[in-house]
């Protein structure tokens, strides 16, 4: 009877089951066929050969497990066995398990898939990893959005297999209307393809199919193109070449209808979570990084820590003054009446001065770094980079480069240190070339001792503005080293922004510690060492000022000091904040009137430099070659004498022409 | 898509990840793909952190490179020249 013979023979069913790798497939594949499985090798290759049967309904499966691929180009062996496997065998069906939580990259392979003329099933596994994410997938709307059939599963706990069964069979009888929507190439790319398509139509070897095979050409497939180029005459080739020659990043158009195929799927299918760290970070970088309020707010956020820095550092910095220095010194001059000089002036002027500065200014260090390290963990900074990225790219920086440079504001030494995190060479060199124009809290100091004397009232606003003027040139000299030494590259870039977390105490400790520690080791030993070097040059060999080394240096270069309206004295100090930069103010103070008369030396100073003398000393101290301490970080960061002794050349001269400038103009305006 | 990143990214100095995927429309993890994709073919170019220190002792942590926690990627010339054709 006929019943008896069809119940007899079952149907064979071939199925290919693919994927990317990790996507479950062997589990898949190992529940259908169970123990009726043989594993061997591809003919003539080392690559691993898993087939296999399943019996269902009235149907024996035979299943043949393909290599796992990201995509089906030619570039592995892998992936040349997978499509020629469904190219020249043509199964009945191919299976694509897809990994539910990375739908978007999987997908890129179905696109692929659903190209060669077979019909594709989604095996949509692992959905309890996606659920664990918080991600929702629609099953239904993709499938619609697809037409082809998508079946959830679990396959680890045998969740869906029989539902994956039943597609194959509704497929393979037509029960299922098979309506595939085809990702389509870029617009402006579809006459060419149709170009290549008629030319190649006739010659298109069996079992491949034309629009396959063109769509290979265009993206440069190499088993393909060596493929057409033999089957082709010479003529026919040549015009097929040509096209694909003048149209080299065809391969663009392809991915990029792909993309734009999954984006369209995706966007309807996928529901991302609404809560959580993604959304917090999302909501604040609305502000955080728009172009004109993400700007007020870093304005309005470095204020707050210059504010905060000064506000609380400063009075403690006095105090430390008081009793740690002054109290020190005054100690030495009671205990040791009786020692000789030159050790009271070693201890005094030498010692004290130099670890004088280096503990006094730990207090403002200290508060600046912990609230900088602060919104770095938060994850803030990464946003200040990114909004200072815009004027970063005027000198052929970016973003990046902002942070080390604002520690610079603390201290030059740490910023130069810092500028490792700065990835490109070439950046890393204009960074550490420009750090030393960062006014640090010793120019700072040098600037709120100096400006109230001459400019009473207006102090502040000098003072600001002599800052402002010393990073319009820094500035300046970003673009003008950038164009010079560095071709102008130009440059653009992709950042990925860290989310905003709650900052963790230890990591901002850290930082600080190592912070500080890098001032207070690096520059508090090379400080101490050279200042008591320079305090010999200032009692050699007389044993006083006025006749040392380094007074007669002083005078020899009197001739310069002319243009830039400076006395020996000046050119003095100024030598010696190649110390320290506040040293500049403790040798004025030597040199015009008695140490401990700091009252005295302020009415002294009015009354002896002019006023567009004070400008000049102000202006060549902020853009002066940095102190010691920072000369020898630049040479360990750059590890090159060449660029160590431009930075210190470079700023000579601009230093020299600023105070030349602003000593010649300041005298038309105020004589 | 590809060569609207390219465009996007070549007449905005700098851009983050999150600002692209917005303004396409798609998700951060769909625009790291097409990303690695423009890398592969040499639109874009990943920068690599070059750094000597050591991490655990350095206090840039959070906005280092060489963690790949943070990935930046520079536009090539290559880069620069498609997105000005199109």
């Amino acid at each position: 009877m006929m019943n008896d013979n069809l119940l007899r023979e079952k149907k064979k069913i071939t199925v290919a089951l693919t994927g990317q790798p990790n996507v479950g497939k062997s589990t898949v594949f190992n529940i259908m066929t169970g123990l009726h499985q043989h594993v061997g090798n591809w003919p003539g290759k080392t690559v691993e050969r898993k087939e296999g049967t399943c019996k269902f309904n009235n149907y024996v499966f035979e299943i043949v497990d393909l290599p796992g691929t990201y995509s089906l180009t030619a570039n592995s062996i892998e992936e040349i066995i997978a499509r020629d496997f469904i190219i020249k065998n043509h199964p009945d069906v191919v299976v694509a398990v897809i990994n539910a939580a990375n739908l978007e990259r999987n997908l890129y392979l179905v696109a692929e898939l659903i190209l060669l003329g077979v019909p594709v099933i989604v095996g949509l596994n692992m959905i309890d990893v996606a659920i664990s994410h918080r991600m929702k997938i629609e099953h239904k709307v993709l499938q619609s959005a697809l037409g082809i059939p998508v079946i959830p599963m679990i396959a680890t706990k045998g969740i869906g297999i029989k539902k994956l069964l039943k597609s194959i069979e509704d497929i393979y009888e037509k029960k299922f209307l098979y309506k595939p929507k085809i990702p389509s190439i870029r617009e402006d790319h579809q006459e060419v393809l149709e170009r290549i398509e008629s030319l190649i139509e006739n010659e298109t070897p069996e079992p491949y199919k034309t629009k396959w095979i063109a769509i290979k050409l265009l993206e440069g497939d190499e088993e393909i193109t060596r493929m057409m180029k033999e089957k082709l005459d010479e003529n026919s080739w040549k015009n097929v070449h040509e096209i694909l020659y003048k149209h080299e990043d065809a391969y663009l158009a392809v991915a990029s209808g792909r993309y734009d195929w999954i984006g369209r799927l995706t966007r309807a299918a996928i529901i991302r979570p609404k809560v959580g760290q993604v959304t917090i970070t999302r909501i604040l970088d609305n502000i955080a990084t728009h172009p004109f309020w993400g700007f007020i707010i870093l304005i309005g956020i470095l204020g707050l820590i210059f504010w905060l820095t000064y506000s609380i550092g400063a009075p403690l910095q006095d105090i430390l003054d008081q009793y740690l220095v002054q109290g020190s010194s005054n100690l030495i001059m009671e205990k040791l009446i009786g020692a000789p000089n030159w050790f009271k002036g070693l201890l005094i002027d030498g010692v004290i001065g130099g670890a004088g500065t280096v503990l006094t200014f730990i207090p403002i260090l200290l508060i600046f770094f912990f609230i900088f390290g602060f919104l770095e963990d938060v994850g803030y900074m990464a946003r200040a980079a990114y909004v200072m990225d815009r004027f970063m790219h005027l000198m052929g920086l970016h973003g990046k480069s902002f942070l080390p440079l604002f520690t610079g504001f603390g201290c030059n030494v740490p910023a130069v240190m810092g500028s490792r995190i700065v990835e490109s060479r070439r950046a890393r060199l204009l960074t550490i070339m420009l750090a030393p124009l960062i006014p640090c809290i010793a120019r700072i100091a040098v600037l709120n001792y100096l400006t109230p004397i001459f400019f009473g009232k207006l102090a502040p606003m000098v003072s600001w503005g002599l800052v402002a003027l010393t990073l319009i040139i820094l500035v300046l000299s970003g673009i003008l080293i950038n164009k010079i030494f560095f071709k102008g590259e130009r440059s653009a870039f992709i950042m990925e922004l860290p989310l905003y977390h709650i900052p963790n105490f230890k990591t901002i400790v850290i930082f600080v510690f190592n912070n500080l520690k890098s001032f207070i080791v690096r520059a508090g030993t090379i400080i101490l060492i050279v200042s008591i070097i320079v305090w010999l040059f200032t009692i050699l060999p007389t044993g006083e000022l006025e006749t040392s080394y380094l007074a007669k240096l002083g005078k020899y270069l009197t001739p310069i000091g002319r243009v830039v309206g400076f006395d020996w004295r000046m050119i003095l100090a100024t030598l010696t904040s190649f110390t320290a930069k506040e040293n500049s103010i403790s040798t004025l103070s030597i040199l015009y009137g008695k140490m401990n008369e700091n009252g005295g030396l302020a009415y002294i100073l009015k009354n002896t430099i002019s006023t567009s003398s004070a400008l000049s000393f102000l202006v060549l101290q902020m853009l002066f070659i940095p102190c010691m301490a920072t000369v020898v970080t630049v040479y360990k960061e750059t590890n090159s004498w060449k660029w160590t002794i431009f930075n210190i050349v470079f700023l000579l001269v601009i230093s020299t022409i600023g105070g030349i400038a602003t000593y010649q103009i300041a005298n038309i305006f105020l004589t | 898509m590809l060569e609207e990143i390219l465009k996007i990214v070549s007449k905005k100095g700098s851009n983050s990840l999150q600002d692209i995927a917005k303004k396409l429309d798609i998700s951060k993890d769909l625009l790291l793909q097409m990303i690695e994709d423009l890398e592969r073919l040499g639109y874009l170019k990943l920068i690599e952190g070059e750094c000597s220190a050591k991490c655990e002792k350095c206090s840039y942590i959070n906005s280092c490179v060489t963690t790949s926690y943070n990935k930046i990627w520079s536009l090539t010339e290559k880069g620069f020249k498609l997105a000005e054709k199109s």
